[in-house]
C-alpha cells in the first residue's frame, strides 16, 4: 500500500511529460488524419485550397490572372468541341487533352461543372478545386470556356428523386449555385448554359418534360447571375433532338418544346441559344426537312429564334457530331464520320454566320467506356489521335 | 463532488490525497478513479499503441490472409444454372438473328462453358456501362462479352483472353510480308477513320511506310490490295479473317498490329467458381472449341 501510494502522488519526471506530449500530439494527429468524423472537415478555406464559403463571390486571382495564351492557330475560329473533363482527375492529363484540343485548331471547349460537384457538402460550401484546374488550363491554352452547369446535389432535391430533378423550391439555391460560378470565373468564364436537355424525362428528373417549367428556371436564375457577373452570357440549354410525340414519356420533340419555352417567356430570361445539332447517318448538307437528327436541323431551332425577333442573339451548337460505331443503329461508316466532322466545320463557317461556335461531342473519354460512346471521340484514352482527329486538324491549322 | 460528499456520509473514509499538477490533466477528476499518474501514462501509452490497428479494423474486417469461405462454385451448382452476362448488341458476338434467336460467338461459348460444368445457362442481356455492377450486385454469375482486360477493378477477375480482335496485316499469298516491320517502304492502305486506319497512322509514325487511307471501306481498300496497287492492307480482326476467309490469294500476318482481346470476367471474391471457367475455358481452347467457335463467328 506505501508503494501504491508513493507510486501514485509522485511526480511525472521530465522525460515521462516530453514523452506524454509527444503521445497526445500523436494521438490528436492519428484522430486528425484517419478517424475524425467526416463533418470535421476544413470549412470556409481560401482561394488556394479551392474550397470557399457560400460567401466567397470574389473573383478567384489564380484563375483570372493567368496570362491566356494567344488565340490558336485556326482557319476557322468558331471551331470547338465538348471535353469531358468532370471524371478527368489528374491536372497532367487535364493539360495535355486541352493542348490536343488547341493543336487541333479548336478554339472553343464546351464543358460540364456539375453543380453537386460543385456543391456536395451543402448550400453553403463551394468545392472549386477541380473546375479551377479546368478553367485555368483552358485559359491557359486560349481556349474559350462555356460551362454547362447542372445536376442536383441530394440536399438539395427531395429524397428518392434522381440528380436531374430540380423543382421551382429548388431554383433558389441553383441560382445561387450559378451566380457563384459567374462571380468566381469573372473574365475567365463568360457564358453558362442552364440546364441539360429539359425535353427529355430522363434529364428533366422523370417527370414529364415542362417548357413552361424551364422557362421559369430560367426566369429564376438570370437576375441572380447577372447581379453576381453582369458580364456573364447566360445560355439557354441545347434541346435533344428526339422527335417524341405529347403522349410520349420520355420527351417531346424539341421544336414543338422549343416554341413553348419561348412562349412562356424564356426568352426574356437568356441573351443565347445552345443548339445541338447532331448529324445521324446523313451528311451535314442534308436538308433539314429530313428529320431531327439532321446536322442543319440547328437551322430549324435558327428560324423559330428569328421569328419570335431573338435573331441577334447568340447560337453556340453545344454538342453534334456523328458517331461510328458499329454496335449503334444510328452510326455511320468510319470514312463517313471523318468526312462528315470536316465538312460540318466547313459548312458551319460558311453558312452559318449566326453560330458563333460548333463544338462537337465529344473529345475524350478519362476510361474506355467499352460502348458506343467510345466511338464519338477525337482521341483515345491514352491520348492517341484518331483519324478524325488528324483530318480536322489537317482543315483547321493554316501551318503546320 | 456532491456524489463524493453523499458517499463519504455513508462510509466514513480517509481522505486521500492526489497531486495532479502536469497542466493538460488538470482539471480531470482522476481521484474518483484512484489512479495515479503513472497509470494514467500507461493507459495512454495503451491508447497510443492501439491506434494503428483503428484504421485497420475499420477497413478490413477480417484478416485477409484468411478469406471468408467462398461458396460461389456452390451455389451455381445447386442452382444448376450459371448466369451469364452479355449485351445482346454486339454482332458477331451476341445478336438476335432474324428468326429472333439469340445468337454468336458469345451466346455459343456460354453454352459451352455451362455444359464443362453440368448446368445450364441463362444468358442475361447486361449493356456495356452495367457490366461491372451486373456482377457486384449479383445478377450474373460471370460476364462473356465483348470486354477488355481492366486491371482498375481490382474487385473483378479478368480470365485470360478469350479472344483476339487487334487490327491485322492482310498481304497477298505471295507478298514477302511476314511482320508488321516489315512494311517499311511500302504502300498500306485502310478505310478512312477505322481502327485499321488508326493502327495504320500509328505505325506510320515509326516506320518508313506510305500510308493510302482514303478508302471509303475495308472492302475497297481490299480491292486495291487484289489490284496491287497496295501491297498491304491494315483491318480489323474480324474484318480480316473474314478477307482471307472469303479469298484464298489474301493471308492475314498472325501478329497483330494493335493486340486487343476481350476476357471473360467474375467477382474476385467468387475463387471457386472462377477456378472452375478458368479449367472450362482451358479445356475448350485445348480441344480446339475456341478455335472452331472463333473461325464460325469471326470469319464466317
Amino acid at each position: 500500500m506505501r508503494h501504491e501510494r508513493d507510486a501514485a502522488t509522485r511526480r511525472l519526471s521530465g522525460g515521462e511529460r516530453f514523452v506524454l506530449a509527444l503521445l497526445v500530439v500523436t494521438l490528436f494527429a492519428a484522430w486528425w488524419t484517419d478517424i475524425r468524423p467526416a463533418g470535421v472537415a476544413p470549412r470556409g478555406g481560401n482561394a488556394s485550397s479551392g474550397r470557399t464559403n457560400g460567401a466567397a463571390f470574389a473573383p478567384l486571382p489564380p484563375v483570372s490572372a493567368v496570362t491566356e495564351a494567344t488565340a490558336p492557330d485556326t482557319t476557322y475560329p468558331g471551331a470547338g468541341v465538348h471535353t469531358r473533363l468532370t471524371l478527368e482527375a489528374d491536372p497532367a492529363k487535364v493539360r495535355r487533352e486541352l493542348r490536343l484540343v488547341r493543336e487541333m485548331g479548336a478554339t472553343w471547349i464546351v464543358e460540364y461543372f456539375p453543380w453537386l460537384y460543385l456543391q456536395p457538402d451543402g448550400p453553403d460550401t463551394y468545392d472549386w478545386v477541380h473546375a479551377d484546374l479546368v478553367v485555368r488550363e483552358a485559359r491557359a491554352q486560349g481556349l474559350q470556356v462555356i460551362a454547362r452547369i447542372d445536376g442536383v446535389p441530394g440536399w438539395a432535391r427531395p429524397t428518392g428523386t434522381t440528380w436531374k430533378y430540380l423543382d421551382a423550391a429548388g431554383y433558389p439555391a441553383y441560382a445561387r449555385a450559378l451566380a457563384a460560378f459567374a462571380a468566381r470565373y469573372r473574365g475567365a468564364v463568360e457564358r453558362v448554359i442552364v440546364w441539360n436537355e429539359p425535353n427529355l424525362s430522363l434529364e428533366w428528373g422523370g417527370r414529364k418534360v415542362d417548357p413552361a417549367g424551364y422557362a421559369a428556371m430560367l426566369r429564376a436564375v438570370y437576375p441572380v447571375i447577372k447581379a453576381a457577373n453582369p458580364q456573364m452570357e447566360v445560355v439557354a440549354a441545347g434541346l435533344a433532338p428526339t422527335q417524341a410525340s405529347e403522349q410520349s414519356a420520355e420527351g417531346l420533340d424539341d421544336l414543338r418544346y422549343f416554341v413553348r419555352m419561348y412562349d412562356a417567356g424564356a426568352g426574356q430570361y437568356c441573351d443565347a441559344l445552345s443548339i445541338h445539332a447532331y448529324g445521324g447517318t446523313a451528311p451535314p448538307d442534308a436538308n433539314p426537312d429530313g428529320g431531327n437528327r439532321v446536322f442543319r436541323h440547328a437551322e430549324k431551332q435558327r428560324d423559330l429564334m428569328v421569328a419570335r425577333g431573338d435573331g441577334a442573339k447568340p447560337v453556340y451548337i453545344t454538342e453534334g457530331g456523328w458517331n461510328d460505331s458499329p454496335y449503334f443503329t444510328g452510326a455511320v461508316r468510319p470514312a463517313e464520320r471523318v468526312r462528315y466532322s470536316v465538312a460540318a466545320y466547313r459548312y458551319a463557317q460558311m453558312n452559318w454566320p449566326w453560330a458563333t461556335t460548333v463544338a462537337l461531342w465529344q473529345f475524350r473519354l478519362p476510361e474506355p467506356a467499352n460502348s458506343p460512346d467510345d466511338n464519338w471521340t477525337f482521341v483515345t484514352t491514352d491520348f492517341t489521335a484518331k483519324p478524325v482527329y488528324e483530318e480536322v486538324q489537317k482543315v483547321l491549322r493554316s501551318t503546320r | 463532488m456532491n456524489e463524493e460528499r453523499g458517499r463519504t456520509a455513508k462510509t466514513p473514509r480517509t481522505p486521500r490525497r492526489y497531486r495532479y499538477d502536469v497542466s493538460p490533466l488538470r482539471g480531470i477528476p482522476w481521484r474518483s478513479w484512484r489512479l495515479g499518474g503513472s497509470s494514467v501514462f500507461a493507459i495512454l501509452i495503451g491508447l497510443v499503441l492501439l491506434v494503428p490497428f483503428v484504421g485497420f479494423l475499420r477497413e478490413v474486417p477480417a484478416n485477409p490472409a484468411l478469406p471468408p469461405p467462398d461458396r460461389s462454385w456452390q451455389i451455381v451448382r445447386g442452382r444448376g444454372v450459371l448466369r451469364v452476362g452479355m449485351d445482346f448488341g454486339r454482332p458477331p458476338f451476341a445478336f438476335t438473328a432474324p428468326d429472333g434467336q439469340l445468337v454468336g460467338l458469345n451466346v455459343d461459348l456460354a453454352r459451352d462453358l455451362a455444359a464443362r460444368l453440368g448446368v445450364r445457362a441463362e444468358i442475361v442481356n447486361t449493356p456495356a456501362d452495367g457490366f461491372t455492377d451486373a456482377l457486384r450486385t449479383g445478377r450474373i454469375d460471370i460476364l462473356v462479352s465483348t470486354l477488355p482486360p481492366e486491371p482498375a477493378f481490382r474487385d473483378i477477375a479478368y480470365s485470360a483472353p478469350y479472344v483476339e480482335i487487334g487490327e491485322r496485316v492482310v498481304v497477298r499469298a505471295d507478298s514477302p510480308v511476314r511482320v508488321p516491320d516489315d512494311l517499311a517502304g511500302r504502300r498500306v492502305g485502310a478505310e478512312l477513320g477505322s481502327d485499321g486506319d488508326l493502327a495504320l497512322r500509328v505505325l506510320a509514325r515509326r516506320l518508313p511506310l506510305t500510308r493510302d487511307s482514303d478508302y471509303d471501306t475495308d472492302t475497297a481498300a481490299l480491292a486495291a490490295l487484289r489490284a496491287g496497287s497496295l501491297d498491304a492492307v491494315i483491318a480489323d480482326g474480324i474484318g480480316a479473317r473474314r478477307a482471307v476467309a472469303a479469298d484464298p490469294g489474301l493471308v492475314m500476318l498472325p501478329q497483330p498490329v494493335r493486340p486487343r482481346t476481350f476476357v471473360w470476367a467474375t467477382k474476385r471474391s467468387a475463387t471457386s467458381l472462377t477456378q472452375q471457367t478458368d479449367r472450362a475455358r482451358a479445356d475448350a481452347r485445348a480441344d480446339g472449341t475456341l478455335a472452331r467457335l472463333d473461325a464460325r463467328w469471326l470469319a464466317g
